[in-house]
């Protein structure tokens, strides 16, 4: 295989042009195979062949650190039913419903599986209307984890470490619409496999 | 006047074997002509050097393509057309030369195609784009199996829409790429999609290294949605290189080839820079082809490896999709962070 240093030699002659500047004149013998060209622009693309195959099929990978791993999981994924109504309530999100989601599976001692992390730390993280508190509660340590693996976040894990050390607010005698009062049922609904007695969370993650 | 041998061909159509040589020979002829003004130009750039081709954009290169389809050669005009994505970054002159580099070497290789053995004579006419009928290629033995779709990659290319599927034979344990294509306004074939299991014969196409196969006939054995036990092998990174040397070795101008790493993501640490993804040993490649971070898949792994399915290219592995684990978490291909 070609020396390192000869290889940018040739792609810088390449670069210029080899009408402005020569092919380098010494080549390391393991090229030796090749045919002579007096045409450099051809030699040039000989060399290009040859290096470009070695290099595509020759790259040194590097090494890595292991990655810091999440944390064991100690609550139960939410029921698949509900993970499902989550996942259509994130679509066209509205937070009275978004909240009153996370309470339930809070209230139930489940979390959030892990597919709807990333879209509820990006909608979060942009709108104040959200319960952070609810919010640090149902990811479990692993969505808190994941939320710190993303330096953009990182504002929101300290605003949901806040709000999970200070005391719950109270929604009593905040009024909704028949509407939303609805999504509340079909919510309730979705986590009503986990009320009744012996019934667990799903397998989900 | 000439006396006319009509044959009938497996795929039912008739043939005219006289005429079909006289169309292959004016084709090689135009092939060759065609190939002959490719080798000059790429010679031109050389001598005049590449300075300035990263501001010249696409349509340096367009006009050499339309050139290489009047020649009928349309997978060099698809290599010269997929030049220009290389001119990002600072080290694009090394990456074009490279690609200049593989074109000159398709040039030279066609220009001995008589010497050549028969695969990589088969290798070289499937690269420049010679047509290989589907009757043809049907009319070849075909491999059975249950063919599990892995992932898929669609592609547009001046408006003609390209349906890339990789899939995994349980049985033979053979790789399989299936493409099909949809002209403007037509519909990419859904037949095998990811994550679906295809009982089937299928029929390869003949060169080195050859992935790509033709769906014959289908069995009906009612499990078709159920997906497999037997998974495609896990591979190290190490192991991945070796086998893309191996293709390599067959076919010089392969850009990817299928795997399976057991691995974990690792985020980028600053910008600009890429995803990871690092093995078992701790040996770890570049996440490529990203449109989007794939935080869907951190989220997945929980910071472990996990088995991920993509496309190898030599630099970097772009993920197509994550296989199902032991903890009962299904396949799935919308965590990796890429449509398509």
């Amino acid at each position: 295989m070609m020396a390192m240093g000869t290889w940018p030699d040739v792609v810088t002659t390449a670069l210029l042009g080899t009408d402005r500047r020569a092919v380098p004149s010494e080549l390391p013998e393991s090229w030796s195979g090749l045919e002579p060209s007096e045409d450099a622009a051809r030699t040039v693309l000989d060399l290009a062949a040859q290096y470009g195959t070695y290099s595509r099929v020759g790259t040194r990978l590097g090494l890595a650190g292991q990655p810091p791993p999440a944390p064991s999981e100690e609550l139960i994924a939410a029921p698949p039913e509900a993970q499902e109504l989550l996942g259509s309530l994130l679509e066209y999100p509205d937070p009275s419903l978004i909240n009153y989601w996370l309470a339930s599976c809070v209230d139930r001692g489940l979390r959030v599986s892990a597919e709807h992390w990333q879209p509820l730390a990006v909608l979060v993280a942009r709108n104040a209307g959200y319960d952070r508190s609810l919010l640090g509660k149902a990811l479990g340590s692993g969505g808190l984890w994941f939320l710190r693996q993303n330096p953009s976040w990182q504002g929101l894990a300290a605003d949901i470490a806040v709000a999970m050390s200070e005391p719950e607010p109270s929604n009593q005698g905040v009024a909704y619409s028949e509407e939303v009062a609805a999504w509340f049922g079909e919510i309730d609904a979705a986590f009503a496999a986990t009320d009744q007695p012996g019934m667990d969370g799903s397998e989900m993650p | 006047m000439a006396v006319q041998v009509q044959q009938q061909r497996a795929g039912g159509e008739l043939a005219n074997p006289l005429a079909a040589a006289k169309r292959a020979a004016t084709r090689a002829e135009r092939v060759s002509a065609g190939l002959d003004d490719l080798d000059r130009w790429l010679r031109d750039q050389i001598r005049s050097g590449l300075h300035g081709m990263d501001r010249a954009g696409y349509a340096h290169f367009d006009s050499m393509a339309a050139r290489m389809v009047d020649a009928h050669a349309p997978g060099v005009a698809s290599m010269l057309r997929s030049i220009p994505a290389e001119m990002a970054g600072v080290q694009w002159p090394e990456r074009v030369l490279s690609q200049l580099g593989s074109l000159h070497l398709l040039i030279q290789a066609h220009r001995r195609l008589d010497a050549l053995p028969a695969d990589l004579a088969a290798t070289v006419r499937s690269r420049i784009g010679y047509p290989v009928s589907k009757s043809d290629v049907l009319a070849g033995p075909g491999i059975s199996d249950r063919w599990f779709a892995l992932g898929m990659v669609d592609t547009v290319e001046f408006r003609l829409e390209t349906r890339r599927v990789w899939l995994f034979g349980t049985t033979t344990s053979r790789w399989a790429l299936w493409l099909n294509f949809a002209p403007p306004g037509g519909q990419l074939d859904a037949s095998a999609l990811p994550g679906q299991v295809l009982s089937a014969d299928l029929h390869f196409y003949s060169g080195s290294g050859q992935y790509r196969a033709l769906i014959g006939r289908r069995h009906d054995t009612g499990d078709d949605s159920r997906q497999p036990a037997d998974q495609p092998p896990v591979e190290t990174l190490s192991e991945v290189q070796r086998r893309y040397a191996d293709i390599v070795a067959a076919d010089p101008w392969a850009s990817r080839m299928p795997a399976v790493i057991e691995a974990a993501p690792i985020p980028s640490r600053e910008p600009g820079k890429p995803w990871q993804l690092r093995d078992s040993s701790g040996v770890a490649c570049d996440l490529v082809g990203l449109v989007a971070e794939p935080w869907p898949l951190l989220a997945r792994s929980g910071g472990a490896p996990i088995r991920i399915f993509g496309e190898w290219n030599g630099r970097g592995l772009r993920a197509l999709s994550v296989l199902a684990d032991d903890q009962g978490l299904p396949f799935s291909t919308s965590v990796v962070g890429r449509a398509g």
